[in-house]
């Protein structure tokens, strides 16, 4: 059986630890100072707080220990023995020894170690010191005076006190005073004191205390302790209850409760007294007669407000004094209860379900809408959900918290490493540590030490110069260590940085490579970063000497597996001469995480948001088979592909080979492109472990409950991937073949159905377009009419005829266009069309396909003229002109012309607009998380209308002049249009809006944001000012251009708006300005909110709330429409960004949308919101026609 | 027995599994005897064969719910369900038992039953009775029994008119290799146990 010190053992661990702590601290303190007296003064006290609890839990051995240090100690504050280097170390040897003890008991082992002989040293020190004085007497005892033993509090009760009383009385209990004496020289009295009052609690209700149960955790508690409790347990078992060791005697009185006239009376029995000798027999005094009484007004007690402190004197004097006992009160006391992590675990487990049963009502709600004719109803409800959603949120983001712990108590630990391993190595090294107050979720807190050590000692031993080299370098001599926490984002960062002499890039090198590793050629082309990395290999170690510090290269290994096994990643930065950075990333919290969610053949699949690089859409062209393993060029970089599709064991249902969605996952040091069908998006899940009932399966790290019950498998990226390559890898080249032909076989199957389907992508934006930030997804623009194209033959072409040639199709303008070397995939890409492998044995093979650029080309190819491709396209192409010559946007004539010129110049020419095409393929892989809006695919048709008629006028040989025209042309038209032009006008006709209305929107919203800037002022207390809000129309595009301006960072929050008037309001505050505005909201000091908390999240959103509630209410009241705001969402990115986010969740009639913009400025004009109101235009005329009913 | 009657009898079965009544009861064949003295199956038929689960580990029986097909597990390993919040593996009792697959019909039935501390459901065609049967009435497992492993036949019931497969389902879960694992592994443990190092 383990060893245990008892029922105390756990209490006794706690408060060794805490004495410990204090120890360290203090000791290393004092090195620094040995002549600050409070110091010895603490490490004074832990020493003896460590001496009565070792000899409490019956260890003698080490309250013989502690006690040596604390007579060692009170001779240096009494000032006979003079603080040296003997004694601080000798301390720090006790300190280790006692550690050592703590540590065996903790593990539940018997604490075997023999500390005599450091006793004897402490002896020995000690009188050495005190120079062969004869070595003084013990020191009196530090115990707080004791009071008086035979006194015993009286008994007071306050009227809360007198009424919970009298209704447990009412009840039927029973109600005694517990008087328990506690032997004065025990030690840690409180312990027993809350020993006792926790099992009488387990009996009884207890009404009062004295002292006050806060107070019970003093360690100056008194000998005596009473407790008042109601009970309906045998009376014996209360007694037993408080008889725990040293406990010298127990009275018990009853208290019973008469009436007497018009007034309660409070009966006190007789004392039955148990001593701890010889217990008396279990009897009740008679109750009747009892000693002294009371008397309670029983009116004021009914009114709840009886004043008079009625006094109960039981057969005792009274010692405590009101007044002490006041004073204890007013002390802060920190009240905490301790919770296993695994109770808050299961807590958080079940708000997260009740998190996704809640979002289970909104779909009821959706349903409701659809049959329901009446509103109300549903506007209640979803009322009721999202109160119901908000207090879900806040009791999950409340357990959240408690398990996050501060690093500041693993980051003190290190200050006597530090000093251990320098003194080792004799280099000076001092110990920064900055962020001790960021706090990380308590798993990572648990495990975070051993990779700190470890990375700790390797800068020092290999990273900090000796002090030789550093004076060589005049570097300080004093080398520096950095501990540095902070939060980021989702993220907590942790740094150990060191000012030595940095990595050495050559020698991990050469290390790496005759390790074998790695081989020449490849650690050529490797980046620092990559190379950085090999120190992470197991075994890896470019130390030429083993020390007891490190050098073995275990280290660094043991760092990455923890940090990944916490979900975390580590990075490296190093600068030759300048120092190291490690950087630890851990996500905020391990219970729930953000993932995107993705569908492959029909099943919904969680991939961990921290795995996540980015996402992007890359077309089948864009893929190149390398041995069997496909590869595209990401921006210049290789990037593998895998297919999530393999690893599922199901055949994808993606049809198509433009826009196939790709999740960039870090791999190990790689990237690595994740095939996908589709992308679902961000969403928060809670893990469930499969092995709670099954086992782990290869690839998986979990299950997660969905909103509708539905079940998502979360995939574990890097086992996953492990197991596709593996099992690519396990193929013969025979079958890899096989896999290639049946893949491409597939394809030629999924073209005859893709045709039909639709891309999911935003129109080009040029360079010289400042309008779109360029995140935003670009198509070539012919697509569209492609898409429509209903003659599959021109793919199947475009597919065959060159199989057919294979690599002898040097004739194919395509083909001249390629300066194909299969060894050197980045010229490959750079060509306008893609390169795949089909023919099996020299591996590729080229192929055009299917972007419209690319497949426009085939067609003229194929085609007797362009005449005829042109008349296709133009048939199905019935807009318009005039009208959607106006709705276009700059960028995409541009994309447009490039194009045609494309498909109708000579090769030549093609080769001169290489580059531009490069780069726009480079952008044709963008991200593209949000699906895009159909008015924004819409756009997209106008030019090639008018790309048509131009090329229709135009012969042959002139097409590429008449293109350049055309599309300076274009330019200057669009751009007028847009500076000077009545831009809205044709908009403002399809709404049949006048110019009235829109001066009256105009009106509408200036008030509506005119109360905004109220609300927000009332908020702040300060004045706001605020610019005029700008109204207008503008091209779904150009929305974000309102923050065309703005380069500082904003925290964005959009909610959307339901209702008679849909939309969406979104509020920005530059991260600055927010900062400070929840500084002077919580009351802090300026300047001291760095980060956006979860409080500060939502005190954002609480504004947002008010301030776009204030425009909705007023739009409200002068529409009688009824207007609801949704509540707030956080939005990540820049304020284009967000900008763009929400537009998105705004209906747009053709595109456009009416967007009410304005800032709000401090006194002194500096920004402090800006806020947007994008109504749904087809509400525009709702609005307009309610502002007119009603005046 | 036609259908509608068979979804009767899988609704009383339900119930019965709420109402383990105490005192005595009356076995399939109409004997009293005490509670102590009988063991209580969840029959189903699979292949013309009973088979009954002891009603004990049972814990609920449950209509096809949405299954959640899990990759890269064995074929028997129809996928995983969500039991109020618990994500529960399931085993198609005809592909681990060996028999050819079959379509799931609207007799089919998730029976859950609780394994050591897992819990899993079984996926069987139909739940035909709750049986009750005389533990004098059953006997160790014997050869005869076709198919199935050894391993999940804990005994056979010798009803009026027929047998009644008795299964044992702690391992169902695994492949057999799995499972000789698992007993390497367990006794390993107990090996440590014995030798006192823990």
């Amino acid at each position: 059986m383990a060893f245990s010190l008892g029922e105390y053992q756990d209490i006794f661990l706690e408060e060794a630890d805490d004495q410990l702590q204090e120890l360290n601290k203090n000791l290393l303190e004092m090195e620094q100072n040995p002549e600050d007296q409070d110091t010895i003064n603490n490490i004074f006290r832990a020493a003896h707080s460590l001496k009565s609890s070792a000899a409490f839990v019956g260890l003698n051995d080490l309250s013989e220990l502690a006690h040596k240090m604390e007579n060692l100690l009170q001779g240096v504050r009494d000032k006979t023995i003079s603080i040296s280097s003997e004694i601080i170390d000798l301390l720090f040897k006790c300190f280790d020894q006692i550690n050592a003890v703590i540590e065996l008991v903790s593990e539940g082992k018997k604490p075997h170690l023999d500390l005599s002989s450091i006793i004897d040293d402490i002896t020995r020190t000690h009188e050495k010191a005190l120079g062969n004085q004869p070595s003084q007497a013990e020191p009196e005892k530090k115990e707080v005076a004791q009071p008086e033993k035979k006194s015993v509090p009286k008994t007071v009760f306050s009227a809360n006190e007198k009424k919970h009383l009298k209704q447990g009385l009412d009840d039927g209990l029973d109600c005694y005073e517990l008087t328990i004496f506690i032997e004065p020289d025990a030690p840690m009295k409180w312990v027993k004191a809350q020993l006792i009052l926790n099992s009488v609690k387990n009996l009884a209700q207890v009404v009062k205390t004295i002292p006050d149960e806060e107070n019970l955790t003093d360690e100056s508690i008194r000998d005596v302790i009473k407790i008042i409790i109601l009970t309906d347990e045998d009376l014996k078992d209360v007694r037993n209850a408080c008889d725990v060791d040293l406990v010298t005697r127990i009275d018990i009185i009853r208290i019973s409760l008469n009436r007497r006239d018009n007034k309660y009376v409070i009966k006190f029995g007789q004392p039955e007294i148990f001593q701890e000798e010889e217990p008396v027999e279990e009897q009740v005094s008679d109750l009747t007669d009892g000693s002294e009484v009371d008397e309670i007004d029983a009116a004021a007690e009914n009114e709840g407000a009886a004043e008079e402190e009625l006094v109960l004197k039981s057969d005792t004097d009274d010692v405590g004094t009101a007044s002490s006992q006041t004073a204890r009160r007013n002390a802060p006391v920190l009240r905490t209860v301790k919770v296993s992590v695994d109770k808050l675990d299961d807590l958080l487990n079940n708000v997260g379900e009740l998190v996704i049963a809640n979002s289970g009502f909104f779909r009821m709600y959706e349903e409701l809408k659809r049959v329901s004719v009446d509103k109300s109803i549903g506007n209640e409800f979803k009322n009721r959900i999202e109160q119901m959603a908000r207090i879900a949120k806040d009791l999950q983001s409340g357990i959240m918290k408690t398990r996050m712990v501060p690093i500041g108590q693993v980051f003190s630990r290190f200050h006597r490493l530090i000093r251990d391993v320098s003194k080792d190595t004799g280099k000076n090294v001092q110990l920064i540590t900055k962020g001790e107050d960021t706090e990380l979720d308590k798993k990572v807190i648990d495990v975070i030490g051993e990779p700190l050590i470890h990375m700790i000692r390797n800068s020092i031993d290999h990273g900090i110069e000796s002090p030789d080299e550093r004076q060589k370098q005049k570097k300080s001599d004093v080398a520096t260590v950095t501990l540095s926490a902070h939060q980021g984002g989702n993220q907590i960062f942790v740094e150990v940085i060191d000012d030595g002499r940095g990595l050495d890039v050559t020698k991990i090198k050469s290390k790496a490579i005759e390790r074998g590793l790695v081989t020449a050629d490849q650690v050529s082309t490797m980046d620092d970063s990559e190379i950085y990395n090999f120190i992470f290999q197991p075994g890896f170690s470019t130390a030429n000497r083993i020390t007891d510090v490190s050098g073995r290269g275990v280290g660094m290994n043991v760092v990455k597996e923890v940090v990944q096994d916490m979900g975390g990643n580590i990075t490296i930065e190093s600068e030759i001469g300048m120092g190291t950075r490690f950087i630890m990333a851990f996500p905020l919290t391990m219970a729930i995480i953000p993932a995107i969610m993705v569908k492959i053949s029909g099943e919904t699949y969680a991939i961990p948001l921290t795995e996540v690089i980015e996402t992007i859409n890359i077309d089948k062209k864009d893929i190149t088979t390398i041995e069997g393993h496909e590869v595209i060029n990401l921006r210049g970089e290789i990037l593998s592909l895998v297919r999530l599709s393999h690893f599922v064991g199901m055949p994808s249902r993606y049809t198509q080979d433009i826009n196939i969605p790709v999740i960039v996952v870090g791999y190990s040091n790689r990237k690595v492109g994740l095939i996908v069908d589709e992308l679902e998006g961000k969403l928060e899940i809670v893990i469930k472990s499969l092995e709670t009932n099954y086992r782990t399966v290869e690839g998986l790290a979990g299950a997660s409950i969905l909103g509708d019950g539905s079940i998502a498998l979360i995939l574990d990226i890097a086992s996953m991937i492990n197991k596709v390559i593996t099992e690519q890898e396990k193929m013969t080249h025979e079958e890899k073949l096989a896999m290639l032909r049946r893949q491409e076989q597939e394809y030629i199957e999924m073209q005859s159905y893709e045709l039909g389907s639709t891309a999911k992508a935003l129109p080009e934006v040029e360079e010289s377009t400042p309008v779109l930030s360029p995140s935003i997804t670009e198509l070539p623009v012919i697509d569209e009419s492609i898409e429509e194209e209903p003659d599959l033959d021109l793919n199947e072409f475009s597919f065959s005829s060159l199989k057919e040639k294979g690599e002898a199709g040097e004739n194919k303008p395509v083909v001249d266009v390629e300066p194909e070397t299969p060894e050197i995939p980045e010229i490959i890409e750079k060509d306008l069309s893609s390169v795949e492998v089909v023919e099996p044995e020299p591996q590729l093979i080229l192929e055009t396909r299917s972007t419209g650029k690319a497949v426009v080309f085939d067609t003229f190819e194929e085609s007797t003229g362009e005449e005829e491709v042109v008349s296709e396209i133009k048939s199905e192409e019935p807009v318009d002109l005039e009208v959607t010559v106006d709705e276009t946007e700059i960028p995409q004539p541009m994309a447009e012309t490039t194009t045609v010129e494309a498909t109708t110049a000579e090769v030549e020419e093609i080769e001169e607009e290489r580059v531009e095409e490069d780069t726009q393929q480079a952008e044709d892989i963008t991200e593209i998380l949000e699906p895009v809006s159909e008015e924004e695919r819409i756009e997209t048709t106008p030019v090639s209308d008018s790309m048509n008629e131009v090329a229709d006028e135009e012969t042959t040989g002139k097409v590429k002049e008449a293109l350049e025209s055309f599309r300076s042309e274009l330019h200057s038209n669009v751009r007028e249009t847009l500076d000077d032009g009545d831009l809205d006008k044709h908009i403002r006709q399809s709404l049949e809006l006048s110019d009235l209305d829109l001066g009256k929107i105009k009106l509408l919203s200036n008030v509506g944001i005119t109360q905004a800037a109220e609300s927000m002022s009332k908020i702040i207390h300060k004045r706001v000012d605020m610019a005029i809000p700008d109204v207008r129309f503008l091209p779904s595009e150009k929305i974000s251009t309102v923050a065309m301006y703005q380069d500082s960072e904003y925290i964005s929050i959009s909610m959307g708006l339901v209702g008679d008037v849909k939309g969406a309001v979104l509020f920005s505050i530059p991260t600055s300005s927010g900062y400070s505005l929840l500084d002077s909201l919580f009351g802090y000091e300026t300047g001291s909110t760095r980060t956006l908390d979860e409080e500060g999240e939502s005190a954002i959103k609480e504004i947002t709330n008010i301030v776009g509630s204030s425009v909705v209410n007023s739009f409200s009241e002068k529409t009688g429409l009824s207007i609801l705001s949704e509540v707030p969402a956080l939005l990540e990115g820049t304020l284009e960004e967000c900008i763009v986010e929400v537009s998105k969740q705004v209906n747009m009639a053709q595109g456009y949308a009416l967007v009410m913009d304005t800032e709000f400025y401090y006194e002194d004009d500096r920004i402090m919101a800006h806020l947007l109101v994008l109504p749904d235009t087809s509400d525009l005329k709702k609005l307009v026609d309610n502002l007119r009913d009603n005046g | 027995m036609d259908i509608s009657e068979l979804e009767k009898k899988q609704l009383s079965i339900s119930r019965q599994l709420n109402q383990v009544s105490d005192g005595t009861v009356k076995t399939e064949d109409g004997e009293e005897v005490s509670e102590g003295q009988i063991t209580q199956l969840v029959s189903f038929m699979l292949e013309d064969v009973d088979y009954g689960v002891d009603i004990l580990s049972v814990h609920e029986i449950l209509r096809i719910p949405q299954l959640t097909r899990l990759p890269n597990t064995p074929r028997f390993i129809r996928g995983v369900i969500n039991l109020r919040g618990n994500v529960i593996p399931v085993v198609d009792v005809r592909l681990r038992f060996g028999f050819p697959p079959a379509k799931m019909t609207n007799l089919s039935r998730i029976i859950v039953i609780e394994s050591e501390t897992k819990h899993i459901g079984l996926l069987v065609d139909n739940v035909s009775s709750v049986v009750r049967i005389k533990d004098s009435n059953i006997d160790p497992p014997s050869l005869f029994i076709e198919g199935v492993s050894e391993e999940f036949i804990s005994g056979v019931g010798r009803l009026k008119d027929r047998l009644i497969v008795i299964l044992n389902l702690t391992n169902v879960l695994y492949t057999d290799e799995e499972i000789e694992e698992r007993k390497t592994l367990a006794a390993l443990k107990a090996g440590t146990i014995d030798s006192g190092v823990v």
